[in-house]
């Protein structure tokens, strides 16, 4: 009896790559040739790459150039971490209550006396309301709260 | 100038033993910087990035350059710090806008921005159609994972062993294997596509 052995995942990987690369071959191995020829820079760019580099490890060496800027930044750091507090302040502040409206006795004395003016008497004290209104007109000048100046006989 | 022993980097033996100079930094450069420029601009599709992550590849290997021990070959070494570079290029990219957006950002110092360079004339015509293929390359690879892709750029067009990309991306080679099968289906669909 023929005994069947299963392929492991990495060998099923192998066949896989093996038979890909079998397909593929003309573009895998020009491949290299187009990366090559993609990159190709003039011997100047090297150089100046190598330049910056070594400029990059000099700053790197000696931060102080570094400390030139530290104030500025920090100033800016500052200014937009107080933005955002501020941002979020102004986002949490609870809503202020209306205020209350100033009570003032004076003026509910005054509310009160002109609605009780407005105030209909009861219908059996009309009469005697009319008459009141009819004694209070007939009041003589002398009981009006501005009293007229009398003349004087002095001169 | 400091005062690390020198090493010629050959024998890992000697590379344990002492940091890297200097001056073979220098050397080091010179002998990588393509292959790492490279290796970035595939990645990144740009070749101002790739330029400026170069740079700074190179400056934290120079940053890191006693810890490394010659446990692994340094274009290994420094590939290892590319790749990473390129993987947190995305989150960097936007961290960096906010850093300029409150003046914190002090890159602009050091990176004097893009530099334009001529390209050669005789092979204007060759890059150009060679720009075109890779083109096509990446368009057939813009689905995969950013690991997926670097796995495939750093097999067929660095050629390197599978051990040592398992090694450069600190994965075992059995994951190399599975992503790179997954890179491989996808480019030839792409193009059993276009064949049809």
């Amino acid at each position: 009896m023929e005994i069947i052995r299963h392929l492991s995942h990495e060998e099923l990987s192998d066949l896989v790559i093996q038979s890909d690369q079998q397909a593929l071959r003309p573009t895998l191995e020009a491949l290299p040739e187009w990366a090559r020829t993609s990159t190709e820079r003039p011997e100047q760019f090297w150089q100046e790459q190598r330049g910056a580099v070594w400029s990059r490890i000099a700053l790197d060496r000696h931060p102080h150039h570094r400390l030139v800027r530290r104030p500025l930044m920090l100033a800016w750091s500052a200014l937009a971490a107080m933005v955002l507090l501020a941002g979020l302040m102004l986002d949490r502040a609870p809503v202020a209550p209306p205020p209350k409206a100033q009570v003032d006795p004076d003026h509910e004395l005054l509310l009160a006396v002109e609605r009780a003016v407005h105030n209909d008497g009861p219908a059996a004290l009309d009469p005697a309301a009319l008459l009141a209104e009819e004694m209070v007109q007939e009041l003589p000048a002398a009981h009006s709260p501005i009293r007229k100046k009398e003349p004087t006989h002095e001169n | 100038m400091d005062t690390v022993l020198t090493t010629t980097l050959t024998s890992p033996a000697t590379q344990t033993a002492a940091a890297i100079s200097v001056e073979r930094f220098d050397d080091i450069m010179r002998q990588h910087q393509r292959r790492v420029y490279r290796v970035i601009y595939l990645l990144v599709r740009d070749a101002d990035t790739a330029d400026t992550l170069t740079q700074e590849c190179f400056l934290r290997a120079y940053q890191k350059r006693a810890s490394f021990r010659g446990e692994c070959r340094i274009e290994t070494w420094l590939l290892r710090i590319a790749v990473n570079l390129v993987r947190d290029h995305g989150k960097n990219r936007r961290v960096s806008f906010w850093k300029r957006l409150v003046g914190l950002d002090d890159g602009e110092a050091a990176d004097p921005g893009p530099r334009q360079f001529p390209a050669r004339e005789p092979s204007a015509e060759r890059t150009l159609l060679a720009r075109e293929e890779l083109e096509a390359v990446w368009n057939a690879l813009s689905s995969l994972s950013a690991q997926q892709r670097t796995i495939f750029f750093l097999r067929y067009e660095e050629e390197m062993p599978l051990a040592q990309i398992a090694d450069l991306l600190e994965v075992n080679i059995g994951t190399v294997k599975t992503q790179l099968s997954r890179a491989t289906g996808k480019l030839r669909e792409m193009k059993e596509r276009q064949w049809k």
